[in-house]
């Protein structure tokens, strides 16, 4: 493995080749972050209203 | 059948152990698929190492693409039928499709800056692929400014049908006009032309990409029903207050 790397880093291609695989990392990462983000934040406001509704009734 | 996925609370349970499996899938697709295409296919003949950039640009166009049908079906069953869920699913399926149409206009970017020797031709190809990304750009801004749900559902849905015009532009392109950009090698008629050694690997990542979407679109309509269960929940008490 760390021959192929090797051999594929000495490419004159593989200035244009890591950040693409970088990027396509980074999008998946970021996509996920907003949306675990998004989800425990809306989870938890649903689950503190759904209390305040049970101590109002 | 439709209407069987239509109700939320099936929806939350279905999701619930739906999200983690798909997450799962996807993680282990893309920690078999990008080291496969980075490190053990095989160099291209002509493009070198270069056509390792294929197999993060391809499958991004591909869903990029998907993703935009499959909002055009959600937006047409939220408009003509109301399906409780359809905008849920159209909205949070938007991001998603924007980041792929991004990343596929980047990593397209790199490939034609080593392959053609230019960062960006105002081709058929590029141009409709950058429309597209505009198109979820504005769907996006659309739901943001307008304030009442109904109507941002509405004029979303709309834009998103109208919007479905450029999907098979960006598909034929390449054969309806003259591009830079190579025809199709893989989703064409008469089979692949793609030796299996780049094939395999290149579906792979593409069922990575795939799993990631569906992983990422149920936690956004899982959000999404979550948002309007603590909207709803506020209104009630302040109508009661």
């Amino acid at each position: 493995m760390s021959e192929a790397l090797t051999q594929l880093m000495a490419s004159e291609h593989w200035p244009y080749v890591w950040p693409c695989y970088l990027l396509a990392v980074l999008t998946f990462a970021g996509l996920t972050v907003r949306a675990l983000a998004d989800l425990a934040h809306w989870k938890k406001r649903a689950q503190t209203d759904d209390r305040k509704d049970d101590a109002g009734a | 059948m439709l209407a069987w996925f239509a109700n939320p609370e099936r929806f939350m349970r279905l999701s619930a152990w739906a999200l983690p499996l798909a997450t799962t899938i996807a993680l282990v697709l893309f920690a078999i698929g990008l080291p496969w295409a980075l490190l053990f296919s095989p160099a291209d003949f002509r493009q070198g190492d270069s056509v390792r950039i294929m197999f993060v640009h391809v499958p991004a166009a591909w869903w990029a693409l998907g993703i935009y049908v499959f909002m055009g079906v959600a937006s047409l069953m939220g408009l003509v039928w109301k399906h409780a869920l359809a905008d849920v699913a159209a909205r949070a399926a938007a991001p998603i499709g924007a980041a792929y149409a991004a990343l596929c206009l980047v990593t397209g970017s790199f490939w034609g800056a080593t392959t053609w020797g230019t960062w960006w031709e105002w081709d058929a190809r590029m141009t409709s692929m950058l429309v597209l990304f505009l198109t979820y750009v504005g769907y996006l801004a659309l739901w943001a400014a307008i304030e009442d749900e109904q109507r941002a559902a509405r004029l979303a849905g709309l834009l998103c049908l109208g919007g479905l015009i450029n999907i098979p532009i960006v598909h034929f392109s390449v054969d309806w006009w003259n591009s830079l950009h190579q025809t199709a090698s893989i989703l064409r008629t008469g089979g692949s032309a793609m030796d299996p050694s780049m094939l395999r690997p290149l579906l792979v990542v593409a069922f990575a990409y795939f799993a990631g979407f569906i992983a990422l679109l149920f936690a956004g309509m899982r959000a999404q029903v979550f948002r309007r269960r603590a909207l709803a929940a506020a209104m009630r008490r302040a109508r009661a207050a």
